[in-house]
């Protein structure tokens, strides 16, 4: 067993791998506190699958898919929020109808585009073992930007996810921050699920916020719980993956998942 | 010389404002002085809320002045933190995890600015607010395992917690039982007893409201009464709790 862990980490593609997983769950794990406070699940999943029309897109005009996943998770984000607000609906209608569009155009546009399109099926997949060592920047890049703006206006947030009124009221800018934690959301998937694809990066980005609310109320401990819940979900499912020889995206999932079954039942029996 | 002792803490002249087209207030005016302790009554749907939120900034005037502290609401953002406000419907899910303590660090964030975290300071201030309410040896237990009453007394320290100069508590025994009730208006007056502190406070009860505060302001629609807690007859309750003349003009 020690051998075969050894070989892993003598692979430049495993020791990427990890290191790519560390920094994208590090920072879903984080933002997935304030997604579970805020209930913005169903947003990060619209989000993700609505990049997939974008990505067609790109790939139809012959451009970076990344750029192409980027501008539809923003402006989808930035559609679901203007919606919600302007109309005070709840986001679930809204979030229903930009993906049902933006899947739409993908298939669209996939229709349109003559030959192979194989590499947009990596998008919605992901693939971790292929993080290329130009990736690692935008990684870095991506968990500065979610870290320093989380810590920024950690309290402000903190307070918008408690009572959005009272935080209003007391002169907390909760429009901004709205916007600000869905473009956040939008930029993480858009870059996440190129790595570790749609369906990945929203399980990062609900599951190690949820597990850790199960575990403590305390919100000091919460987020470097949720953090830690999302690094070792992502090693351990990582390690698993290779040891019995299956898919990294779907072992990390699902240890994820066995956390959260865990957490589950242990909060059930405490309380 | 002290101007601001002069000015009153709420100056509300002519103030009529519209929703959605429908007059919700008409031309109302009335003053609240430094150091009063005022219950705002009147029917539901008279208007209660909407002037609270006016006051705030939350909703702005049709027509007509508010100053709140000698500044328009619009422009109260540079006194936030004379200002606490104790919102009458709490949004918050039950099993957030914050407690009582955590709750009331909240009302420091607005003064500190972003960036900054609380330090020992607010955190001192925290527990000077949990106990001016009585919720001192409550301080660490999750809000969404406290009563009513008991979240009513940590939403006031949340507001206490920044010493403002000025109290609004838009029903805060709505929701709470009658002992509970009586325990809330007698911390009321006491707080207002031992600092310089102007507490406006929305409530549907008239009784308690009568014997408990200084002055009154009755609305429905319109400025029905304001004035002393002993000028409030029951003519002039009856008057502002039967169905309201002012028509609302389609738009």
């Amino acid at each position: 067993m020690f051998d075969r862990l050894g070989e892993m980490l003598s692979l430049e593609f495993m020791r990427r791998a990890f290191l790519g997983g560390v920094l994208v769950g590090a920072s879903c794990a984080f933002l997935s506190v304030f997604v579970v406070l805020r209930r913005l699940a169903f947003v990060s999943q619209g989000v993700s699958h609505a990049a997939f029309g974008g990505v067609a897109l790109a790939v139809l005009l012959g451009v970076n898919p990344s750029l192409g996943a980027l501008a539809f998770s923003v402006g989808t984000a930035l559609a679901i929020g203007g919606v919600s607000r302007r109309r005070n609906w709840v986001e679930d209608s809204s979030i229903g109808i930009f993906l049902a569009v933006s899947m739409a155009l993908g298939l669209l546009f996939l229709g349109l585009k003559r030959g192979s399109a194989t590499g947009l099926y990596g998008y919605l997949f992901g693939s971790i073992l292929s993080i290329l060592p130009s990736d690692i920047p935008w990684m870095i890049g991506l968990t500065l930007l979610v870290f320093l703006t989380l810590f920024i206006f950690l309290k402000e947030l903190y307070f918008y996810v408690f009572d959005e009124t009272m935080a209003r009221v007391a002169g907390v800018p909760v429009d901004g921050l709205y916007f600000g934690l869905l473009l956040l959301l939008a930029v993480t998937i858009s870059l996440g699920m190129k790595l570790v694809g749609a369906i990945l990066v929203t399980a990062l980005l609900v599951i190690p916020g949820a597990t850790a609310r199960f575990l403590t109320s305390n919100i000091v401990i919460l987020i470097p719980l949720s953090v830690a819940i999302g690094v070792l979900g992502v090693l351990l499912g990582l390690v698993l993956a290779y040891l019995v020889n299956v898919s990294p995206g779907a072992s990390i999932v699902l240890v994820l998942f066995l956390g959260f079954l865990g957490a589950f039942l242990v909060s059930g029996r405490s309380s | 010389m002290n101007t601001s002792a002069l000015k009153p803490v709420i100056d509300v002249k002519h103030l009529t404002f519209r929703r959605n087209g429908r007059t919700v207030l008409h031309d109302v005016t009335f003053e609240i002085e430094e150091h009063e302790l005022v219950g705002l009554i009147g029917p539901n749907g008279g208007g209660k809320t909407s002037l609270l939120q006016t006051l705030l900034g939350v909703l702005y005037p049709y027509e007509g002045s508010i100053h709140v502290l000698g500044r328009e609401p619009k422009h109260l953002n540079s006194a936030r933190g004379q200002i606490g406000y104790v919102a009458q419907t709490k949004q918050f899910d039950r099993d957030f995890p914050a407690r009582a303590k955590d709750v009331v660090l909240m009302g420091t964030f607005p003064q500190l600015g972003i960036g900054k975290l609380p330090g020992s300071k607010e955190k001192a201030r925290v527990y000077e607010a949990l106990d001016q309410v009585g919720m001192r040896d409550r301080a660490s237990r999750p809000i969404g395992r406290l009563s009513g009453g008991e979240q009513q007394r940590v939403f006031i320290a949340q507001a206490l917690v920044s010493h403002p100069r000025l109290l609004i508590l838009d029903e805060p025994t709505a929701g709470v039982d009658r002992e509970g009730e009586e325990s809330l208006i007698r911390l009321l007056t006491r707080l207002k007893s031992e600092s310089s502190l102007t507490i406006l406070m929305v409530s549907h009860n008239v009784s308690l409201i009568r014997s408990h505060t200084d002055r009154i302001v009755c609305l429905n629609r319109e400025l029905i009464f304001a004035g002393p807690a002993s000028g409030l007859t029951d003519q002039v309750i009856a008057e502002a709790y039967h169905p309201h003349p002012v028509e609302a003009p389609d738009v």
